[in-house]
């Protein structure tokens, strides 16, 4: 602090008062477009920093400094114009900016000019986020950046989608991006935030553009800004969509009971002839006991499946489950949103309220949240202004369709009823009522006891989430040039889980029912004191900023459950008689910071930044707790060169680089580096404790060096882009260094390994027309990036279905390789390697085909099989306006990179009492004797879905991501009405998707690490929408 | 000017306020509220009692194994699918269905292996650590001498367990490889060990056991049926000499419990199996209200429709298994022909409230080892009178047979007595038996046929543990340190 004080007194003692001659300017400012006057441009005065706005009529009127030789005139959507001062009067016709050099963007702890940031960074609007069908944020950035991968791998209303900037940034600690919500990081809940109250996302993505935030940068930075109030003129926007939704790539096909027993009989006579058994005899026993096999027998014959393998003609089926339709069912989406905001030259606001409710497509799914914000700036003195940007919402979500679920879906025999068979009356039991009763399945081989319909009906289980936000601060301008900024900001959330089974029906009947609490409880604040000098000297800029900042994160947990309810309806633990679990626990995260940046300008070409922050962390030993982080940054304008002025058609031209180190502490827990011993491991009443940890004091950061290199540019005002080069190297990477499990643990953290990620990444934005009637852009984007590990604790390291090696990526697949069915008698090959031996070392010489899986799990018959990272990925964006009618698309697209489908594995053997995929129909029989599938047998069936490279895909796919149709009727009828503009549409989400995934029924959108885990895949939806402003 | 200096004050005071917030120097230091630090452990005796505690609690806990499945229950789980790898009980599509099928659970690249494993490695390292640093606590000499006790004896116990599992059994595989065997608790620099050989394996099984009984001379475990005392500490060297075949001592140590403890009367076997205040029980342990099972105890597993709460009702007993009991023998009259189809059976019955105690070791089976052993040296006159003495009780016909009828006599006393206690896989491997599942099994996909010693009843190392220990060589055994998949061992 010392120090701060000392910076902040010299800077203070250096500033001259000066005195100079004022003059006054008046003017009016029209568009080149359609000539009409602007209202709220910025005129401003870069000597003095004094600015003000032109009025309705497009005029201005402005007192100037006598040495001021020009005016600034900025206004969004248009080009930045510097316009020499002759005379007190000026006319200032303003040009549309279709490539946005001059946009200003928010960067790290402030904003500035894309033309002048030396780092590298995205900005995606409001507008095309809006064209996202979605009630979380992060679900929308997909494709609208190069350089970041979303992967939208779940169609739970609600759920966010996975995001990764520039890569794997490590190995085993988080690789997700930093979330900074209105300048600080945001420490809510994601979906707690209004993507209708969001005037744009900035994915910072080097370390020039993230090296302020330090420990938390390491995997990039997502800024997302909210609305304000920029209308000198009050503005009341409404917005709401009705929609239906689907899922965008269906399940496989569930089997029809009579495949499945057909299917079932012929795992049993296979694995019966595997036994060694004759054919007849094998024939005879699967017809006998096939029935057992079922357990439950829907046909009314007790032997349903004759000697011959089909079904006995005379086999009625009596009941079965349409489980597929009768748990998936499409249902109203619906969102309204209303805002008022506007401006004077003390104040600007931003109110908004939102409403979506989304009841997904199954009967228990829902996501209902309610929305607030208030955006208020307020110049108090010349010298002082406040503001706050404060958000609550309250959410409702029903959390039924786990994953679990979709493995039910997936899995679940059609041979189990829905319903209640009797019978004795011999159709489907009913309540007092006249309903048909729900069938937990308690004689079920599989899903014992399971039915998600009833689990619905009977079990509601809402989650409920409040969450507060407040960014609050307060600005001193002690000079034009030198300003004070505290910030203080508070992320609030509670979220409740009222967990209910019911005492009357399905599993919990037994001990009647449970009633299950949960409370999550976070605060969160930042606190953070910046000091900022910008000054332009002559062809000179600087600008200075000082900073320190603390953060403090308490989350508290609290769980109470307890069983036995004596009468249905009864939610509450008061209720229940006995107890049955009980947990509360405490934690707690802090950061210390101080931070600075630099930034030197000159004659607007060239441009010199750098920024450096230390750390001190809570998550690790006081010795190794603080962390240095930094970046430099560099860029010339090259179109600015007085060279290149008669280029007139060259509106940008600029190359850039930067180089700097961020960190990343987000370990999987917050107290790493102690040794413990976990309470609650009690002997009965006796308080008892377990070894649960390692002491581990040298465990620190993770760094990563980041280097950037782009050239940006702009022609003809109609096509600009960015290509970038980048180079990330994560270091002290942190390992869960695997130890034998014999020791009792089956891996320590350790901070060694190096991982690199290397790509390329553009974008294009093209507007081959643009007028007041007809407009058109098209926008494309791609990023490809490569992994590899540059540095590990020992050889190799074995990562599940990754064998991680120096040189190779993070996903890239290990394991046996599959050598296709043996036609002789439909059984599963696998190449096996054969070694000779030449002195001590063993050496490949040839590989065969084996059909014993056991003979090829060792290691060395094992080998690389690909890699998960797609090749390139992107967008594809199209903006057409005509006269009122506005059409656009996006097309996501993602070449290359494996998928392990152990979705559709997992369907793929005969399992006792599990259904099975419509493929295993097309397995090899005598009579197909090519099959790609091999022979059913209970007898193999434990290998049928091991992991090889059988079920291991190319994972290309192209997504008709969004699809948007809409008309805004003519002013000249709105007028009327007072209505500024009136606008409806139809949006189409995920209408079209295309790949080899789609093939079997699975999502292609599953992880980053390419597989599976029965996620509720993304959906589809068809929504119709009214945009009005007043 | 004056502007300036107002600001000046007003921003001093508020960086001021908000340093103070922020600037306290313990400011970065945070603790997890429901850990403790290692070294807060070993302070007093409590701590060390704690963690003792926290190693019986592990024994039968959720997921010990890290396998996070409702059949990861500690002990118990180790004697359901341990029961049901023999050829006496049949699941009828349920829980340990898949270890019933022989559909691959030895595999090492399936949970249940590294279950197994990790299981008893964490349970040793536990009281590896308290064995180490109990003497540094402060309290009394005779409690740390009990304390220590205990874990030698827990740490014996499980070094045992996997020695069955892992490996065939002692008398054909001394010379095998055996388990890795850590004495010293683990920390950051710890290498894995090598496998050694079965024998060393059973030199350290009877070192820790021996050194328990004496360490836990007058020690009382007061009503804590899943505290090791010196009598279960007894019953395990009991049993570890069965497998070496050392059976005088053998002998010896069965009879040390036969006078201790009483027999199960035919009033207490038709009980129920759940209760632990039986005289009979030597060891076995409660479920309470707080820490029990669900309803994925043995209770809930076997068909008898008694159990008040949820039930699988997958466990049954096999036809040919059914034809060994006499008629008049009450352990028959517990068995009743269901549908016409399969036998179920009420030996197991939970209690009431779904809570039932379970049972580890009980008398009779250290009077069948008593007469085990007594065979095995030429005292048939005494054997006889040990198996007629439950014979007679149990109501079943008295055995006549002598020599290799006698023992095998013998052996399926034990299936009858105590089928359903876990005892079946380790028997089939230690009697070196084939598995013969004839009868109804066929019906319910059981009817494997495996040759003695086949390597289908041996646990393969988990594929974690070659990969990671730098002292295994990843390898089908002779090559290697893998134990074989399938085949036949021929010693």
């Amino acid at each position: 602090m010392r120090k701060l004080s000392v910076v902040l007194v010299i800077l203070v003692l250096s500033l001259q008062c000066m005195l100079a001659q004022e003059r006054q300017i008046t003017g009016k400012v029209t568009s080149s477009e359609d000539g009409l006057p602007m209202i709220g441009v910025a005129v401003m005065d870069r000597q003095s920093m004094r600015g003000v706005a032109t009025n309705v009529d497009g005029e201005f009127s402005i007192r100037i400094d006598e040495r001021t030789k020009s005016l600034q005139f900025t206004y969004v959507g248009y080009k930045t114009m510097e316009v020499p001062i002759t005379g007190n009067s000026l006319t200032v016709v303003m040009e549309p900016d279709f490539v946005a050099i001059d946009e200003v963007m928010v960067v790290a702890y402030g904003t500035g000019k894309k033309s002048t940031f030396t780092g590298s960074a995205t900005v995606v609007k409001s507008e095309a986020l809006e064209k996202i069908t979605t009630s979380n944020i992060t679900q929308a950035l997909q494709g609208q950046s190069s350089g970041v991968q979303v992967i939208n791998s779940s169609g739970q209303p609600g759920d966010s989608g996975s995001i990764l900037i520039r890569g794997i940034g490590s190995m085993n600690a988080s690789s997700s991006p930093l979330y900074v919500v209105d300048g600080v990081a945001y420490d809510g809940i994601m979906n707690a935030i209004n993507p209708a109250d969001v005037e744009s996302m900035t994915v910072l993505k080097d370390a020039s553009a993230t090296a302020l935030y330090g420990s938390r940068a390491a995997n990039g930075v997502i800024m997302i800004t909210t609305k304000k109030g920029s209308s000198e003129k009050g503005q009341i926007n409404f917005r709401s969509t009705w929609g239906y939704s689907n899922l965008a790539v269906d399940l496989p096909r569930a089997l029809t009971p009579e495949e499945f027993t057909v299917l079932t009989w012929r795992a049993m006579r296979n694995g019966r002839q595997d036994q060694g058994y004759n054919a007849d005899d094998s024939n005879q026993y699967a017809t006998n006991y096939l029935k057992n096999e079922l357990k439950i027998n829907p046909f009314n014959i007790d032997q349903p499946v004759g000697l011959n393998g089909e079904m006995d003609p005379n086999a009625q089926l009596l009941f079965w489950g349409d489980w597929r339709d009768e748990i998936l069912k499409s249902r109203l989406r619906q969102e309204y949103n209303l805002d008022f905001s506007g401006k004077n030259d003390k104040a600007d606001y931003f109110f908004s309220g939102g409403y979506v409710n989304d009841k997904g497509i199954f009967a228990a799914q829902k996501f209902e949240r309610f929305s607030l914000r208030s955006n208020l700036n307020y110049q108090v003195k010349n010298w002082l202004k406040v503001g706050t940007n404060t958000s609550l919402s309250h959410a409702v979500r029903e959390v039924w369709l786990d994953s679990r679920t979709i493995w039910f879906l997936r899995t679940i025999s059609p041979t189990y009823p829905v319903y209640v068979w009797d019978p004795a009356t011999g159709d489907y039991k009913q309540d007092g009522n006249g309903n048909k009763i729900y069938d937990y399945g308690d004689d079920r081989t599989a899903w014992t006891a399971w039915n998600p319909l009833a689990d619905a009906a009977y079990n509601p289980s809402p989650e409920t989430t409040n969450n507060i936000s407040t960014r609050n601060y307060l600005e001193i301008t002690f000079l034009p040039e030198l300003k004070f900024r505290t910030n203080f900001s508070v992320d609030h959330f509670n979220q409740t889980y009222d967990g209910y089974t019911n005492p009357e029906y399905g599993y919990a009947s037994g001990y009647g029912g449970e009633v299950y609490k949960e409370i999550k409880q976070n605060i969160s604040y930042t606190i953070n004191n910046l000091l900022t000098y910008d000054k332009t000297f002559g062809d000179h800029r600087v600008n200075v900023l000082l900073g320190q900042e603390a953060y403090s994160m308490h989350y508290k947990y609290l769980q109470a459950a307890k069983r036995g309810l004596p009468f249905l309806g009864l939610t509450e633990i008061d209720s229940a008689s006995e107890m049955a679990s009980m947990r509360s626990y405490y934690d707690k995260y802090r950061l210390l910071s101080w931070l600075s940046r630099m930034e030197y300008e000159y004659k607007d070409r060239y441009y010199v930044s750098g920024s450096f922050r230390t750390d001190g962390s809570s998550r690790f030993h006081p010795d190794s707790r603080w962390g240095n982080f930094w970046s430099l940054g560099a860029s010339w304008r090259i179109s600015n060169e007085e060279f290149m002025s008669s280029y007139h058609w060259l509106d940008n031209l600029k190359l850039k680089a930067s180089y700097g180190a961020v960190g990343n502490d987000q370990l999987n827990t917050y107290y790493a580096y102690q040794g413990l011993y976990a309470t609650g491991n009690n002997d009965y009443s006796e308080a008892g404790v377990n070894i649960s940890r390692l002491a581990n004091k040298d465990l620190k950061w993770e760094t990563n060096l980041q280097f950037n290199v782009g050239l940006e540019f702009a022609i003809f005002n109609k096509l600009s882009g960015e290509v970038e080069w980048f180079k990330r190297k994560s270091k002290d990477l942190l390992f869960g260094m695997p130890m034998a499990p014999s020791t009792g643990f089956s891996s320590i953290d350790r901070n060694i390994g190096d991982v690199q990620n290397q790509g390329i990444e553009f974008q294009l934005s093209y507007t081959p027309f643009h007028s007041k009637d007809f407009r058109w852009n098209i926008a494309f984007n791609g990023t490809h990036y490569k992994n590899k590990i540059t540095k590990l604790p020992q050889d190799e390291i074995n990562a599940g279905y990754f064998k991680w090696r120096e040189g190779e990526s993070r996903y890239n697949f290990w394991g046996i390789e599959y050598a296709g069915v043996n036609p002789e008698n439909g059984r599963d090959q696998y190449w096996k390697n054969i070694y000779e031996k030449v002195g001590d070392e063993e050496i490949l010489v040839d590989r065969e085909k084996t059909e014993n899986y056991n003979e090829v799990t060792s290691d060395k018959h094992k080998k690389y099989l690909g890699d998960a990272i797609p090749k390139i990925f992107g967008g594809l964006t199209n903006n057409l306006y005509y006269k009122g009618i506005d059409l656009s698309f996006m097309l996501y697209y993602s070449i290359g990179g494996k998928l392990y489908d152990g979705d559709y594995a997992q369907m793929m053997s005969y399992r006792t009492g599990y259904s099975m995929h419509p493929d295993m129909l097309k397995g090899w029989s005598e009579s197909n004797t090519n099959a790609s599938l091999p022979r059913i047998s209970t007898y193999y069936s434990s290998y049928m879905g091991s992991y090889t490279t059988k079920f291991l895909y190319d994972n290309s796919f192209l997504r008709l991501r969004n699809l948007t149709v809409g008309y805004t009727l003519p002013k000249s009828l709105t007028s009327r009405f007072d209505i500024n503009s009136l606008r409806l549409f139809v949006q189409g989400d995920n209408l079209l998707t295309l790949g080899s995934a789609q093939k079997r029924g699975t999502d292609p959108e599953q992880s980053v690490s390419g597989t599976t885990g029965n996620r509720f895949p993304t959906t589809q939806s068809i929504s119709f929408g009214i945009q009005l402003n007043l | 000017m004056k502007k300036i200096i107002n600001s000046i004050r007003f921003t001093g005071l508020v960086a001021l306020v908000a340093l103070m917030v922020t600037a306290c120097s313990d400011f970065l230091n945070t603790t997890p509220s429901t850990s403790v630090a290692d070294t807060d452990v070993f302070n007093t005796i409590a701590g060390a009692q704690a963690a003792l505690n926290g190693s019986y609690y592990h024994m039968r806990a959720y997921n010990g194994g890290g396998a996070n499945r409702e059949d990861d229950w500690g002990i118990p789980t180790i004697q359901m699918m341990s029961d049901v790898f023999g050829e006496d009980m049949i699941v009828w599509n349920g829980w340990y269905g898949y270890d019933y099928n022989y559909w691959g659970h030895t595999r090492g690249d399936i949970f249940r292996s590294s279950q197994l494993w990790r299981f008893h490695y964490r349970l040793i390292n536990n009281v590896n650590s308290i064995i180490a640093y109990t003497d540094n606590c402060s309290g009394s000499e005779t409690e740390k001498q009990h304390i220590k006790g205990q874990a030698h004896a827990i740490r014996g116990w499980a070094y045992f367990n996997l020695a069955r599992l892992f490996q065939q059994t002692y008398i054909i595989a001394k010379n095998m490889p055996g388990v890795p065997i850590y004495l010293e608790p683990t920390n950051d620099q710890t290498e894995g060990k090598p496998r050694g050989t079965l024998e060393e394996t059973y030199k350290q099984i009877v070192a820790d056991l021996t050194t328990a009984e004496t360490l836990l001379e007058g020690f009382n475990r007061g009503s804590r049926i899943n505290t090791f005392d010196q009598s279960v500490t007894q019953g395990v060297l009991a049993q570890v000499y069965q497998v070496m075949h050392n059976w005088p001592k053998c002998e010896e140590y069965a009879k040390k419990l036969l006078n201790k403890y009483p027999l199960t009367t035919n009033e207490q076997y038709t009980g129920g199996f759940s209760d632990e205040t039986v005289p009979s029980w030597i060891w076995g342990m409660r479920q309470t209200e707080e820490q029990n099972m669900h309803d994925y105890s043995p209770f809930a597993m076997w068909a008898n429709g008694t159990r008040s709460c949820y039930t699988f009702q997958c466990f049954y007993l096999a036809d040919v298994f059914v034809d060994y009991f006499d008629e008049s023998d009450i352990r028959f009259q517990q068995i009743e022909r269901w549908w016409g189809i399969i036998w179920a059976s009420y030996k197991f019955r939970d209690k009431d409230d779904c809570r039932g105690s379970i049972v580890f070791m009980r008398t009779e089976e250290m009077l069948l080892a008593a007469a085990e052993a007594c065979a095995y040296q030429g005292k048939e006159k005494e054997a006889k009178e040990l198996l007629w003495k439950l014979q007679e009780m149990r109501n079943a016909t008295r055995t006549e047979a002598s020599g290799n009828d006698l023992l095998e006599a013998i052996w399926l006393e034990r299936r009858k007595e105590m089928y359903g206690e876990g005892h079946a896989l380790f028997d089939l491997v230690r009697t070196q038996k084939p598995l013969v599942r004839a009868g109804n099994h066929d019906a319910y996909g059981g009817s494997h046929q495996f040759p003695a010693r086949s390597w289908r009843f041996i646990f393969q190392i988990p594929n974690t543990e070659l990969l990671n220990n730098d002292a295994l060589v990843d390898d089908i055994w002779p090559a290697g340190d893998q134990n074989p998949y399938s085949g036949e061992y021929k010693p």
